[in-house]
């Protein structure tokens, strides 16, 4: 069924895609906000790779595949996202309150730890490049064996897993350098 | 890298976005909301990072805020998007199977004379373009992908035999069948799109299995116009070739899934051999000896390898013969057969010196079992051929080229591309023409991205309006944020990325450089006091680097970006000429560094490298390079004695311009019962049922391409003069068509009321849009197109035909 779908796809079917597209979104949104950690930006991201898919998918050659192939598009688009990111910088404006308040030590005391603890994880994670979030996320979240992981990142499974490892490393190193006064 | 409060050691700039450099790596936007100045305040350190933590906070990041995803506003929002989105067509001739009928081949024979004189000059046309593209030859690296249909044709004269009679190639084609030649044998095949037909010859005892079109297939060279069939190729990801481990991967793969597909792959290997050892009779007397593809047992075992191996070891008096742990192993006997130049060692005689070529290779299920000397990596494969590059004669094409002639190329050295030649190479581009990044001197105008809210289409950031204000170019690639705090004003020299739907990726701002011209040498740039951070630079240099070095990481740094890398793992360097960096020792980190060179990333000569070599020695390559500087800690950059670094971004290719559109319409493909040489006459309408609702006015605009999938651009967008009674058509419209298949498109942009420094109106995004394929038989008599604007409602086409004027009655 899903393979007739992306065969009608391919020869031009708006309608097939758009069941494929349907029956993914869910999936596609929250990989994309585990890598990114933005909601819109993920949502843009997903629809950027689902119209790009669309538009390259004469060029699929096994339908089979086709998830895989899709996964590859959206870190893409996930890639571009980032990159479009890098010219704009947000800064936080910081409240009177704020400014007032007494030593970071004793604020520190009133922090919820597990709160903490996602701050530092997302900006440690925020520190990673785009293949190293896609690996972790795969892994460690989607729990996807490792040759799976290559075939959706088009490297061998043995660069898969070396990269694996040097992604967790960079992760550890990132949240390491967090918990530095 | 300057300290600041908040980093004392100054070293965060290197990681985090928006700091000194470059953006850095990882700005995504967690960072917008908690890398706030204060933010590494003390608090309490946090959890290890375990599994467990890890797919937790994983878990919690995949949840979001706990919100449902808006699926019906996405699938809604895919759904306007896609529909005005043409799939990108896989473009080749059909050419059906036939069965000729004696009525209607007759028909067939008579209406293709009449087209054949009709078209005459037409064809001329063709045939003088085709030749001033062709050149002297073209160079084919198989390496790199499949021959077109097109360039396998020209390997066969259309007289006498082909001079690569015998050689293997890889095409990507289509295979028909010749159905008038198959009563009962299996069907002819051919190669779909080429007349005169080239024939594929195949074992009669099996049959060719689906799909036969667009797929690439191995194929080997016979004298009589004719391939042979080999087998279906299965390319690597990125190109045609296979890295060894690549292969390896892809075979365990096949082998859990489609092992009953029979497939080849090409390598890009060593292969390495072993001269034949002592060893007992390889398979029992009484059992029959394997065939020799496929002999793996005890003999002059062979391995293809990824680096240059030597599987043996020794001295004078003994010698010690190992299977390379990252090579596969092939049949006995392929060193000889399928070795480029096989030679045996000069230093122990016997040994066979290694030879790195591409070899097209199959499964070989039946060695697994009895394998001698097989390696951990994978199977035994069976070499089948050696695939090596050539060059493909000029000459006529018998497939069906483009009508646009080409006539310029675009040097990067030389100059910066005008408006006028972008807006041909974008128009090319779109309809698969060649892509990359090009220097442009423009004007980008901001359209404040109307209509591109919420991720409604359609979405563009900006425009590149040519000279005349007749056409516009779409620039994508800002995102957020105001356009106008980051393009220049006037026109400026911008770094441009050709993409396959009529727009172009912005870059940013290239530097002149200072003695004119389009590129900087490296000297000027090494003698260029302060480059810019915020710049680009277009470089002509040779690429060079040494081959990967054994290096100890530095300690308690985190690892930089890929493209920001300059540790001592593998540098490279851009040298004003081709030198050679010179290494002492590959084990430690002497390396000379080329004093007149600017350090690079590491990696960025296999990224850039027009056509690297990946061995030991590394040939250096010359090339027009986009860069751009960025800073480093002190220290951390290894080898950089001469200048730099800068991060290599892209290579700026020569680029052919197609030829401006033609006063006359020619469609994609002339229609089959019509006469391609008929020009009808052509004209333009517009009615405005509806403004656009803006103040500052509306700009129509009408577009007419040849359909059929077509790669042919033939027309750009154009623009109604408006007068006070209505629309007309411009100038450069068309005036006469030729019957066949089109497609027209209009839209409707607002205008911008805001006119600043008397400068032209700037023009916004499209309000309404339509689209409409339209079949033109011959001999109708005139065509209007004629286009109605209903506001932000889509427009409408009609295609009017008004009957030719009756002929004039015989004076008496």
């Amino acid at each position: 069924m899903e393979r007739e779908l992306v065969e009608r796809a391919r020869r031009g079917d708006r309608e097939a895609y758009e069941q494929l597209v349907r029956r993914r979104i869910e999936s596609m949104v929250r990989t994309a906000l585990a890598i990114l950690g933005h909601e819109a930006d993920a949502q843009d991201a997903v629809q950027e790779a689902f119209v790009a898919a669309w538009r390259r998918l004469p060029g699929l050659r096994d339908p089979e595949r086709f998830d895989a192939w899709l996964g590859r598009i959206l870190l893409n688009a996930c890639r571009m996202t980032l990159r479009r990111r890098r010219g704009v910088r947000e800064i936080r404006m910081v409240d009177a309150g704020d400014e007032q308040a007494g030593p970071a030590d004793d604020r520190a005391g009133r922090f919820d730890q597990a709160a903490a603890d996602a701050d530092a994880f997302d900006r440690a994670f925020a520190r990673l490049p785009i293949e190293e979030r896609a690996l972790l996320v795969m892994r460690h979240r989607d729990e996807l064996p490792v040759a799976e992981i290559g075939a959706r990142l088009g490297i061998p499974a043995g660069t898969a897993k070396s990269r694996l490892f040097h992604a967790r490393r960079a992760l550890e190193r990132a949240l390491a350098r967090e918990d530095r006064p | 890298m300057t300290p600041t409060p908040q980093d004392p050691a100054g070293d965060a700039a290197h990681e985090s976005p928006g700091g000194a450099s470059f953006g850095g790596a990882g700005a995504d936007s967690t960072d917008r909301t908690t890398g706030s100045p204060g933010s590494d305040r003390a608090r309490p350190p946090s959890r290890p990072l375990t599994d467990d933590r890890l797919r937790v906070e994983l878990d919690r990041r995949w949840r979001g805020r706990g919100g449902a995803v808006p699926t019906d506003r996405i699938a809604a929002a895919v759904h306007d998007r896609i529909a005005g989105t043409p799939q990108e067509p896989r473009w080749r001739l059909s050419l059906r199977a036939w069965a000729p009928r004696i009525g209607v081949a007759a028909t067939a024979v008579a209406a293709l004379l009449v087209v054949a004189l009709a078209g005459l000059p037409l064809l001329t046309d063709i045939q003088r373009a085709d030749i001033q593209r062709g050149g002297p030859g073209t160079h084919w690296d198989p390496a790199e992908r499949p021959l077109t249909a097109d360039e396998l044709s020209r390997l066969f004269p259309r007289d006498g035999s082909s001079p690569f009679a015998g050689r293997v190639i890889i095409a990507e084609v289509g295979l028909v069948e010749v159905l008038a030649d198959c009563v009962d044998l299996p069907c002819d095949l051919a190669i779909d799109g080429i007349d005169p037909m080239i024939l594929v010859h195949y074992d009669p005892d099996r049959t060719v299995p689906a799909p036969r079109t667009g797929e690439t297939f191995a194929f080997r060279v016979r004298e009589d116009r004719g391939l042979d069939l080999v087998e279906r190729a299965r390319s690597a990801p990125l190109r045609l070739a296979w890295t060894v481990p690549g292969l390896a991967d892809e075979v365990r793969r096949v082998d859990q899934f489609d092992r009953a597909v029979p497939t080849v792959y090409l390598v890009d290997a060593w292969l390495v051999g072993s001269p034949p050892p002592s060893c007992p009779a390889p398979f029992p007397i009484d059992s029959p000896a394997p065939p020799p593809g496929l002999d793996v047992g005890c003999g002059p075992a062979a391995w293809l390898t990824p680096t240059e191996e030597q599987p043996v070891k020794g001295d004078a008096t003994s010698i010690e013969v190992g299977a390379p742990r990252d090579g596969l192993r092939v049949q006995n006997g392929a060193y000889d057969a399928y070795a480029p130049n096989p030679e045996r060692g000069p230093y122990l005689p016997g040994i066979e010196t290694p030879r790195r070529g591409l070899y097209l290779v199959r499964r070989n299920p039946a060695g697994a079992e009895s394998c001698f000397m097989c390696t951990p990596l994978g199977d035994p494969l069976e070499i089948v051929a050696r695939v090596d590059p050539l060059t493909i004669p000029a000459g006529p094409s018998t497939t069906m080229p483009p009508a646009t002639p080409f006539t310029s190329t675009w040097n990067p050295a030389i100059g910066p591309l005008s408006p006028k030649e972008l807006f041909l190479l974008v128009q090319a581009a779109a309809a698969g023409g060649p892509r990359g990044i090009v220097a442009a001197r423009v004007r980008i105008q901001p359209t404040d991205k109307i209509g591109c809210l919420n991720g409604v289409p359609p979405c563009r950031d900006a425009v590149i309006v040519l000279d005349d204000g007749s056409t516009s170019i779409d620039v994508v690639g800002w995102g957020t944020g105001s356009w106008a705090d980051v393009v220049p004003a006037g026109p400026e020299l911008v770094a441009l990325g050709l993409r396959d739907d009529r727009a172009v990726l912005y870059l940013g701002p290239v530097t002149e450089p200072p003695s004119g011209g389009g590129a900087w040498t490296v000297p000027q740039l090494l003698a260029e006091p302060r480059p810019s951070e915020g710049s680009l630079y277009l470089v002509d240099a040779w690429i060079v680097d040494v081959a990967p070095l054994r290096c100890r990481a530095p300690i308690g740094t985190t690892p930089p970006e890929p493209n920001r890398d300059v540790s001592c793992v593998q540098p490279g360097w851009l040298t004003p000429t081709a030198e050679q960096p010179s290494r002492s020792d590959p084990d430690n980190r002497s390396v000379v560094a080329p004093l007149d060179g600017i350090r690079v990333q590491n990696g960025a000569y296999e990224a850039f490298a027009p056509d690297p070599v990946l061995g030991i020695i590394r040939q250096p390559r010359h090339g027009i390079f986009l860069v751009r500087p960025f800073t480093v800690e002190a220290g951390q950059c290894f080898a950089c004695s001469g200048g730099g670094p800068v991060e290599v971004i892209a290579r700026v290719d020569s680029l052919t311009i197609p030829a401006g559109p033609s006063t006359t319409m020619h469609p994609a493909t002339p229609s089959p019962a019509g006469s391609p040489g008929t020009t009808l006459g052509l004209s333009f309408e517009g009615l405005v049922e509806q403004g656009c609702g803006s103040e500052g006015g509306c700009a129509y605009f009408v577009r007419v391409e040849p359909g059929g999938g077509s790669s042919t651009p033939d027309t750009s967008w154009l623009r109604f003069d408006q007068t006070r009674d209505g629309l007309t058509a411009p100038a450069e419209a068309p005036v006469g068509v030729s019957p066949g298949a089109y497609r027209v498109s209009a839209r409707v942009n607002w205008v911008s009321d805001v006119i600043l420094n008397s400068g032209p109106a700037l023009i916004g995004g499209v309000v309404a849009s339509c689209q409409e394929d339209v079949a033109i038989a011959p001999s109708v008599g005139r065509i209007v197109l004629r286009v109605t604007f209903r506001g932000d409602r889509p427009c409408e086409i009609e295609a009017v035909v008004a009957p030719l004027p009756a002929p004039s009655a015989p004076p008496r």
